[in-house]
């Protein structure tokens, strides 16, 4: 036990520090900022880093945003050169972003001079412009999903907004509220700054020692529970069903190698990039390849850049899992991340020899926009839970978003108050979830009835064949897009965009969850 | 044989049934083990220890406990036609502790599915009936829910808040038959559909088991009247109470924020930080002159929208135990020995480590002393369960110093991180531990957080049953309007506080409460297109109030943009006479009792007022126990609490 007891102490004492700090910088985001998809749905992340740009501490809500941080703090380091009290923004997929409405502020923390470390953290803001409102429809352009946003300042170090605060603002439909989120963002960098200062006070020139013996506690866990996985290759593969602009089955290969104290992710294979926004860059894919990894640790480490060294990600440029530039990618974090995820736990399950069945594999994104009665616009944007996969020892949830996200809905009755649509229907679907000894969680119905024209968005997956089953589960059954007209009802595609007229209904349903075990065979 | 005017507080812990009694501004006081399997048998012996009085304040667990082991009354669901299912569907979330579950727990809907029946009738979001309930339908659900035989019917239709009428309809129907039916808009009247059904079902569940508890209670303590602590910190009778019983989901801890209150009022305090060590976890909760109350509180995993001072649990405490992960980092928590075996130092059997017993080998808590008054502590086990941590590689010393900075340093994170939350700083403000253990981490934790004060109220141990003594009679009923700005707003707010405080007021008369009522009535406002309330005084300037709230809470206002009034909140309470309990200072010198771990160790009912104490030192009485760090120094004051200062 190197470094005794005092040593194991301190560990956890400068962990509790850097986390607290960072779940402090996320608490001045959430308190200040304007929109519903920050305050409630929380769809943000905070995290600080170190001088040498290596992740200490990460606050996140929704693994979606988990370690792909690292890569706007690298990019804004690249293109700028920060000074004391500088605050950098980007967006830009193909220069430390993922999707463009997530906004990633990074700023630099100095002590007398010296550089201790950077703060940043990443909103999802409800529209950066584009063609369609909310940002996140399907479209087979990047420029038409809305205002990319290379590395560049938001703030100048005698604290004046940048004329850049002023071109975002100018290429939104809601200028006020990316105005109020914006400012939210810096304030939580502020405060990150301010509690990284402290720590400096409290432990002086220990924090750089502190910080390494965190990375390195980090990786011995993760490495903990690599080592009950099985030596060797295992491959695995999955598809998405479509790109919404004509390209079918869009193959995620992976060779997963475990060998001693690493393990190698290769997505050599799989689909080129397509037409359609369902292309991942890599940041989005080293977050999914890290949340997969994590769901195998037992305990799970703390996470920081400890839990990166162990996992290499191989993901040839041009591909889906590694989209180059300028194929737009809208779809990529919400969906063809939750593919991979899918891919890499198939996987990671072979090397384990147990696993779970998979889950729903989209988030069902449903976007609405119209006008009232009295020309007043609206937007609405939404995602809507499924079925989880079954594990060996206990059932699917029901209903409960998977894996890459987990946001709150919006209840039916605030929902109702604020746009002109009606909730049918919101219930389970009976026997939806995948049979087996452990079922399959079930899938949801959510109805919704225009009652002005409206148009419509949709990016959604599992729409053909339902999540599968896993050790002899059968697979839950897949969702289905559904527009109904009086008694008419007519299906849509998994990707689609359209218009509602007045008493129309919009009905999804979302896929079950895969069955665990041959049924009639005891847990 | 009645003696006048004495007031009785009893508040019923896990394991002990904390009792006091006031009577000519004199303090008796108990503290006997409790009994889980009947709880009300320990509370009538301990009033029968103490001496009759005329009321009694009580805090219980039953309600508290019953959602915990979900030991609840087969209830049926009565709902909108479509919207059944959304107890199963909640916020359709996993749990923050499920994120990175392979197979994340299912979500409890409190009541299966078969018992969740749906009925023909819709309402629009500003109370349009969009269809209509028929008698027709009203026979049918009626007749569907007597063929399952349940105890209790919640019903919950949605915008219910907007126009009770179909709800009415329902529950009259329903009571003809006898059931007990919780109805929503007469329960929590507030939007968002899932948490109000969540509460209306769980209300429903507890009806049976609180009724029979409240009857049971009275008729053993009569002629003393019963009245129950809630969780907005003021009591209901307990007939009213017996009919919302989720409302009594904080009975116990409000009575010790009550009791804060009170410590810090008679030092001319405005604010403090209550801090609370018990067992398994830690309570933390700001305490402003006003009550800081929250409208929705999770108990049991269940959210419950009913209005409860705004406290925050960790989940830390004394039971802790203290282990080495996997790649070596020491960890407390967040596993607990629970109250059996508990703490090796119990003696219990215990072998693990915990919290406590790295208290025990660091001293602080002296082998002299006896929890409760009967249990005593083993030195030995302590130091041996501490030594197994590091594998008997380091002194015990070393470890117990390690175990507390490591549980301080956790605690100073969630106190970090609820204070953001609430937009306070916890510097400069006095923290006030109270509970078993509060004293023992109060000092360094101060430190932590850049506070030099900290203030000891008297009977730390009693806390909660104190606070009750001090804790007026409320009613706390809201409202959903949903008004946007303008002309109307101000004028339907009032007539709903009117119509809210009437209805308070005749449920008091109602139990035999003569008055005067005092009402306080308040809005909760946000900007249109946020999903974010702040509460506001309700007057005619509440507009220009919010913003002035919002900018203070978030540091900008939006004095261009629409507002809107969400809710009506209403708190009608009696105003109570002031209690005042006296302090009989001790005469002569006080001698230290002892040496424990390098410290002096006094009686705290030796120490008279004025009396001055430096740290390093232990102050100890009837369950609970004090560290003065080193750097830090006592004062006893007039009032009998001790003034920490560093």
């Amino acid at each position: 036990m190197a470094g005794g007891i005092a040593h194991s102490a301190e560990i956890s004492v400068f962990h509790h520090a850097l986390v607290g700090a960072a779940e402090e910088m996320g608490e001045v985001l959430k308190r200040s900022a304007f929109s519903p998809n920050i305050k409630e749905r929380q769809d943000y992340s905070c995290a600080l880093f170190d001088a040498q740009g290596r992740l200490l501490a990460q606050a996140a809500h929704l693994p979606v945003h988990l370690g792909s941080m690292p890569a706007s703090v690298r990019a804004v380091l690249a293109a700028l050169k920060l000074h004391e009290g500088d605050c950098a923004v980007v967006n830009d997929p193909y220069a430390g972003g993922t999707h463009l409405p997530d906004l990633t502020v990074v700023a630099p923390v100095f002590a007398s001079g010296r550089l201790l470390g950077y703060t940043a953290n990443r909103a999802h803001h409800a529209d950066i412009g584009g063609a369609a409102p909310g940002s996140m429809s399907p479209q087979v352009d990047l420029m038409a999903e809305g205002l990319v946003i290379p590395p560049c300042l938001l703030r100048t170090s005698r604290g004046a907004r940048t004329q850049a605060f002023g071109l975002i603002l100018a290429n939104t439909r809601t200028p006020r509220e990316r105005e109020g989120d914006l400012n939210a963002q810096l304030a939580a960098c502020d405060r990150g700054a301010a509690r990284l200062l402290q720590l400096h006070q409290r432990h002086g020139t220990r924090l750089a020692r502190h910080s390494d013996a965190l990375l390195a506690h980090s990786r011995k866990l993760l490495l903990h529970s690599l080592h009950k996985l099985t030596p060797g290759r295992f491959r695995a593969e999955d598809v998405l069903e479509d790109d919404g602009a004509g390209t079918r089955d869009i193959a995620i290969r992976l060779v997963l190698t475990v060998a001693r104290d690493r393990l190698v992710f290769d997505f050599t294979g799989s689909h080129p990039q397509v037409r359609g926004g369902v292309n991942a860059v890599r940041a989005v894919t080293e977050s999914a390849v890290l949340y997969s990894v994590l769901c195998c640790c037992e305990p799970l480490p703390p996470v920081n850049h400890g839990c990166f060294e162990p996992i290499t990600v191989i993901a040839p440029e041009g591909t889906v899992v590694n989209a180059r530039r300028p194929a737009p990618v809208a779809g990529g974090n919400v969906e063809t991340s939750q593919r991979i995820v899918d891919v890499c736990l198939a996987a990671l399950a072979r090397a384990a020899g147990r696993g779970a069945a998979c889950s729903q594999g989209t988030m069902n994104n449903v976007s609405l926009g119209g006008a009232w009665p009295d020309g007043r616009a609206f937007t609405y944007y939404e995602t809507i839970a499924g079925g989880c996969g079954a594990g060996p020892a206990a059932a699917g949830a029901s209903a409960t978003h998977s894996h890459m996200t987990n946001t709150l809905n919006t209840p039916v009755e605030a929902l109702e108050h604020a746009y002109p649509l009606r909730v049918e229907e919101y219930a389970l679907i009976e026997d939806s979830g995948g049979e087996g000894a452990r079922e399959g969680g079930s899938g949801v119905t959510r109805r919704l009835r225009a009652l002005v024209p409206c148009s419509y968005g949709l990016l959604t997956e599992r729409r053909e064949r339902g999540p599968a089953g896993a050790a002899g589960g059968a697979a839950g059954a897949p969702g289905r897009n559904l527009l109904r007209r009086g008694k008419k009802t007519q299906r849509l595609p998994a990707k689609c965009q359209g218009t509602l007229q007045a008493g129309e209904c919009l009905e999804i349903r979302t896929p079950g969850g895969g069955g665990h075990g041959k049924r009639g065979i005891g847990a | 044989m009645r003696k006048a005017r004495a007031i009785a507080a009893i508040d019923v812990g896990g394991t002990f049934t904390d009792a006091v009694l006031l009577h000519d501004g004199r303090l008796h006081a108990c503290k006997i083990p409790s009994t889980p399997d009947d709880p009300a048998r320990a509370v009538a012996q301990a009033l029968q220890r103490l001496g009759s009085a005329e009321l009694l304040v009580h805090g219980t667990t039953v309600a508290t406990n019953a959602l915990l082991e979900r030991k609840l009354a087969r209830v049926a669901l009565l709902t909108t036609r479509g919207f059944r299912d959304v107890p199963a569907i909640g916020r359709q979330n996993r749990s923050p502790a499920d994120l990175y579950a392979l197979v994340p727990a299912a979500r409890d809907p409190l009541l299966p599915r078969e018992l969740r029946l749906e009925v023909a009738e819709r309402m629009g979001p500003d109370g349009t009936v969009e269809q209509t309930l028929s008698h027709a339908e009203v026979a049918r659900a009626v007749a569907a829910v007597k063929k399952l035989h349940v105890q209790a019917v919640a019903v919950c239709l949605l915008h219910s808040y907007a126009n009770p009428a179909h709800e009415k309809l329902l529950g009259n129907a329903l009571r003809k038959t006898g059931l007990a039916v919780t109805l929503s808009c007469e329960l929590a009247p507030e939007f968002r559909e899932y948490e109000r059904m969540m509460v209306t079902a769980a209300n429903a569940a507890l009806l049976p088991r609180l009724r029979d508890y409240m009857g049971g209670l009275q008729q053993r303590v009569q002629p003393t009247r019963v009245v129950i602590m809630h969780s907005a910190g003021g009591w209901l009778p307990a007939e009213l109470a017996a009919a919302e019983p989720v409302r009594l989901a904080l009975s116990g801890p409000a009575g010790g924020i009550a009791g804060v209150r009170n410590a810090l009022d008679q030092e001319g305090i405005e604010t403090g930080v209550a801090f609370d060590v018990g067992g398994t976890s830690t309570d933390v909760a700001l305490v402003t002159r006003q009550p800081r109350l929250r409208a929705l509180t999770e108990i049991a995993g269940l959210p419950l929208r009913t209005p409860s001072l705004d406290i925050h649990t960790i989940g830390a405490g004394g039971g802790s135990l203290a282990w080495l992960d996997a790649a070596g980092a020491l960890q407390v928590g967040p596993h607990s020995a629970g109250a059996r075996p508990g703490p090796a130092c119990y003696g219990h059997g215990g072998e693990q480590p915990t919290l406590t017993d790295a208290l025990v080998v660091l001293g602080r808590l002296p082998v002299s002393l006896k929890l409760g008054g009967t249990l005593a502590l083993d030195h030995a086990p302590a130091e041996r369960a501490v030594a197994r941590v590091a594998a008997g590689r380091e002194p015990p010393r070393s470890t117990a110093t390690a175990i507390v900075r490591v549980a301080l340093a956790g605690i100073e994170r969630a106190l970090r991180k609820v204070s953001v939350e609430r937009g306070i700083s916890p510097i400069n403000l006095p923290l006030v531990p109270f509970g078993g253990a509060g004293g023992l981490l109060a000092c360094e934790l101060a430190e932590l957080l850049g506070t030099g004060t900290v203030l000891v109220p008297r009977h730390p141990g009693l806390l909660c049953a104190v606070g009750m003594l001090h804790t007026p009679a409320s009613r706390d009923l809201a409202k959903t309007l949903l008004l946007p700005e303008g002309p109307e707003a101000l004028g339907r707010a009032t007539r709903t506080a009117k119509e809210l405080e009437d209805r308070a007021v005749a449920e008091l008369r109602a139990c035999g409460q003569a008055g005067p009522f005092k009402t306080i009535a308040g809005v909760d406002v946000r900007y249109a297109g946020q999903s974010f309330e702040l509460n506001v005084p309700l007057k005619a300037t509440w507009r220009r109030l919010f913003d002035a709230a919002h900018k203070r809470e978030f540091g900008e206002a939006h004095a261009g943009r629409a507002a809107e009034i969400v809710n009506v909140r209403v708190r009608v309470t009696v105003p109570r006479r002031d209690v005042a309990v006296g302090f009989a200072p001790p005469k002569g010198k006080p001698a230290p009792l002892e040496h424990s771990g390098g410290a002096a160790v006094y009686e705290r009912d030796t120490l008279p007022a004025g009396f001055k104490l430096r740290g390093p030192a232990v102050v100890t009485e009837l369950s609970s126990c004090l560290w003065l760090a080193r750097g830090w120094t006592l004062q006893v004051q007039k009032s009998g609490a001790l003034l920490l200062r560093r």
